[in-house]
């Protein structure tokens, strides 16, 4: 089924400290954000002026001190769940996205607490499944071990399906004692009825991101909005087109799934300032000592990739260890590196202005820091950003896009107030709220019961 | 500190908590935010201390509730209110400690300390059957469980001391690093490494409420609780209760700071005695609360009389059956009170959070007392 026409969705990631390492170093950023609900409820508020579809929260079910280093926002901060209730509180048309991990939770709890959200927040509930990428996690939920990926994804097929059908029987005008589910399953036995009523929105929005096979499957079958982290068109295209064609196998039409890569846009009025402000985020990050030949690293977290010239070397597939970091790079360089390192390259220079031969040349340490942050960023004035994001729109890589700030609240008010309003001039993106729910924003009517929509698969 | 004159912040030693069993599973729209909000400021704005949110996480019985998930109202309606205590209700056998960890020190940072945790376990496990998951064993004893359930939570609420967090600009320092601490937990029941990804909740430890649906579970609230709601049906079973609630806590060396007992009322509010004693006999009696009866000035002098008296700390209300009857009480028995100097202005209370409204002081973080390293 054909749509009429293509929308633009935008989401705002919500970290505290800002979705750059040092974006809390810079003079106006707050870096006391975390714990401050007020400061949360207003982000929130401006994201809705703006007319976003959601306000993310994403989550991770491990900590260690050593995240202050790569990432202070994942460190530590609320729980979801009771702040988006808050948010909910503070707001009356954006979507609220919480991220919940089904490995570590059990169906009827994120049934009731997403069932919960929808009501308190009249229909803008939203589940961001995630299966977890923290090995540490499992310790803190008195597991031996971090399950492997096939193992998860069986894990959460099967939950999201409980959780589905437990919305599908909640208590409603219709069958006000609810409908038992009696699901007996390879993972869960579960009785059922919820005990919270029908929801507003039937089922809340779901929310996946992954590249694997199975996660890959788990979005094109139950998301409605699929986050991305590709860092280039040509790779987010073949992504985009390998999910909705999945998702045509699940009888989904185009417009039922919406891809939203991550983008972190550093904005101003004109191209100078914001490159200066990229600068001066990067120039906050030390460099790290440099590794002994055939040393190994250790994982965990906080360690993040390594910022000097060994790591540098090894992406460029040439050895440039020795030089000073700030001096400028020769132009040779690009014909001796690898076709990573031309990448990084034309990378650096697409943010930075920069080049191997104009007049403001790259340095080592340029090249360090775009490696340090290969997602998707765009660095320029308004018009600028909103080019990247047409570009991506237009040329079906994305169907809008994850908003990350660098820094808060500076990175979302300047989005807001100087993109935005540019992307709405072009028709890019909505003028107003279509409707008051989140999957009105979406364009998603009410979803069909499990039972109907599986009919509809086999026929 | 004597249970006749606890010292509570909200001066005259009456504490009142409402206790919210869901509601009628006819309507879709009773979790509306605004119905939701309505609730909440009348109930702030009647004088009570405390909003106790119950649950029970299942459907089930001859008159069925239908509920949403406290934490989720709570936070919620805490943006619409300033001063209320808001205590959540969660089974410890249908959570995992580091969620329910993380779930009340974010309540209690997005209420600016009012949270309460009222954490429960049902020996009959009644809500399991929405729980079920193979390979994972029933707790043999739910009553050991939760005990240890509760000691990693509140560890894990003591992860981050409260000068952990340096946040300087200039040096990129963003924390102290040796003021965050695992807590390494190797139990009965759990194995939980830490620390919490919460920064330590604004009251250091939440304020724990119990309320009893039978005397089996004293002996829990004696131990850990810091209010009690007592299960009886009259007073001389409330008199017993709160009698041998304290003689518990004392045994468990509690003697210098008991629970606060609070007894379960219904009240049934009439203009004149006879229309009240009507009103009350339309329906049957509730064992687990006490049938207050009369107009607002009788049941304000009997509820005052009980705490003058010591045989509680205050009262814990169930709105009855009847149509009316919440506002009544609101609006009628609690100036009452007010003027007999029971309780204070609830205005009084504003400035505190719920420990202090409730005579508690904020604990020290356990690692606070170690040796600090020395460069640290």
């Amino acid at each position: 089924m054909s749509h009429p026409t293509r929308r633009l969705h935008l989401g705002l990631m919500f970290w505290a400290t800002g979705t750059h390492a040092a974006g809390w170093r810079l003079p106006d950023a707050r870096e006391d954000a975390a714990f401050d609900i007020e400061f949360l409820q207003h982000v929130t508020q401006v994201a809705e002026r703006a007319r976003f579809d959601f306000l993310f929260l994403g989550d991770r079910l491990a900590t260690d001190p050593r995240l202050q280093r790569t990432n202070p926002a994942q460190m530590s901060r609320l729980e979801p769940f009771t702040t988006a209730a808050s948010l909910a509180a503070a707001t009356s048309r954006i979507g609220i996205v919480v991220t919940a991990n089904p490995t570590y939770y059990d169906p009827y709890s994120v049934a009731r607490l997403m069932g919960s959200l929808d009501h308190v927040s009249a229909g803008r509930a939203s589940w961001n499944i995630v299966t977890g990428a923290d090995d540490i996690a499992a310790a803190n939920f008195s597991r031996t071990e971090h399950w492997e990926t096939g193992k998860r994804y069986d894990w959460a097929d099967e939950f999201v399906d409980v959780v589905k059908a437990l919305w599908d029987g909640a208590p409603s005008a219709e069958a006000p004692a609810g409908v038992p589910l009696d699901h007996d399953g390879r993972h869960f036995r579960i009785a059922g009825p919820l005990d919270v009523p029908r929801l507003p929105q039937r089922h809340a929005v779901i929310l996946h991101a992954g590249t694997s096979d199975r996660s890959r499957e788990l979005g094109a079958r139950e998301a409605d909005v699929i986050f991305a982290g590709q860092p280039d068109i040509p790779s987010a295209q073949a992504y985009y087109a390998d999910i909705k064609q999945r998702a045509a196998r699940y009888g989904r039409g185009e417009h039922e799934i919406a891809i939203l890569p991550g983008l972190t846009p550093i904005v101003a009025p004109t191209t100078e300032e914001a490159v200066a402000i990229y600068d001066r985020l990067n120039g906050f990050l030390p460099l790290d000592p440099e590794e002994e030949a055939g040393e190994v690293r250790k994982g965990g977290l906080g360690r993040g990739r390594r910022r000097n010239l060994s790591a540098l070397s090894e992406t460029l597939g040439v050895d440039v260890r020795g030089n000073d970091p700030g001096a400028a790079v020769a132009p040779a360089l690009y014909e001796q590196a690898s076709e990573a390192g031309r990448r990084l390259i034309d990378e650096t220079t697409r943010r930075t202005r920069r080049s191997l031969a104009g007049p403001a040349r790259i340095s080592y340490r340029d090249l360090i820091d775009t490696a340090g942050a290969m997602g998707a960023i765009v660095v320029g004035n308004p018009e600028e950003v909103a080019d990247f994001i047409q570009a991506w729109f237009d040329q079906r890589a994305a169907d809008g896009f994850n908003i990350f700030p660098a820094y808060v609240p500076g990175a979302v008010e300047a989005f807001a107030e100087r993109v935005v309003p540019v992307l709405q001039r072009r028709g890019l993106f909505r003028l107003d709220y279509e409707g008051p729910t989140f999957r009105d924003h979406l364009g998603l009517g009410l979803p069909g019961s499990r039972r109907d929509r599986d009919q509809l698969v086999r026929l | 500190m004597s249970s006749t004159s606890a010292p509570l912040s909200r001066a005259g030693g009456l504490l009142l908590a409402y206790v919210h069993r869901g509601a009628e599973p006819s309507s879709e729209t009773a979790f509306a935010g605004s119905l939701l909000s309505s609730l909440a400021r009348e109930i702030e704005r009647a004088g009570f201390d405390l909003l106790v949110l119950d649950d029970e996480p299942r459907v089930a019985g001859a008159a069925p509730r239908v509920r949403i998930d406290p934490f989720t109202a709570a936070s919620f309606v805490a943006t619409r209110t300033r001063h209320l205590g808001l205590a959540v209700t969660a089974d410890a056998a249908y959570y995992e400690p580091f969620n329910l960890a993380r779930l009340t020190a974010s309540l209690d940072h997005i209420t600016h300390g009012r949270a309460a945790l009222n954490l429960v376990h049902d020996p009959a496990r009644a809500a399991a059957v929405n729980f079920g998951v193979r390979d994972r064993a029933a707790p043999a004893d739910p009553a050991r469980h939760a005990r240890e359930f509760l000691h990693v939570v509140r560890a894990l609420w003591d992860s981050w001391e409260d000068d952990a967090f340096l946040r300087d600009k200039a040096s990129g320092r963003f924390v102290d690093g040796d003021k965050v601490h695992a807590i390494a937990h190797r139990g009965e029941h759990f194995q939980v490494q830490g620390p919490l990804n919460v920064a330590r909740p604004p009251q250091g430890q939440l304020p724990l409420v119990h309320v009893e649906r039978s005397p089996a579970s004293r002996p829990w609230a004696a131990a850990e609780a810091d209010v009690v709601v007592v299960a009886a049906g009259d007073e001389g079973g409330v008199r017993e209760a709160a009698q041998s609630l304290r003689a518990l806590a004392v045994r468990e060396g509690r003697a210098a700071n008991p629970p606060l007992a609070l007894a379960p009322i219904v009240p049934w509010v009439a203009d004149t005695p006879d229309e009240a004693q009507r009103l009350r006999a339309r329906v049957s009696a509730r064992p687990d609360a006490v049938a207050v009866i009369g107009t607002p000035d009788e049941i304000a002098a009997t509820l005052q009389a009980w705490v003058v008296h010591g045989v509680v700390d205050g009262f814990a209300v169930l709105p009855a059956p009847e149509a009316g009857q919440g506002p009544r009480f609101a609006e009628q028995v609690v100036p009452a009170l007010v003027r007999r100097g029971a309780i204070g202005p609830a205005a009084a209370a504003a400035a505190f959070t719920l420990r202090g409204r409730l005579g508690l002081a904020r604990p020290a973080n356990r690692h606070a007392s170690l040796p600090q390293p020395v460069n640290g």
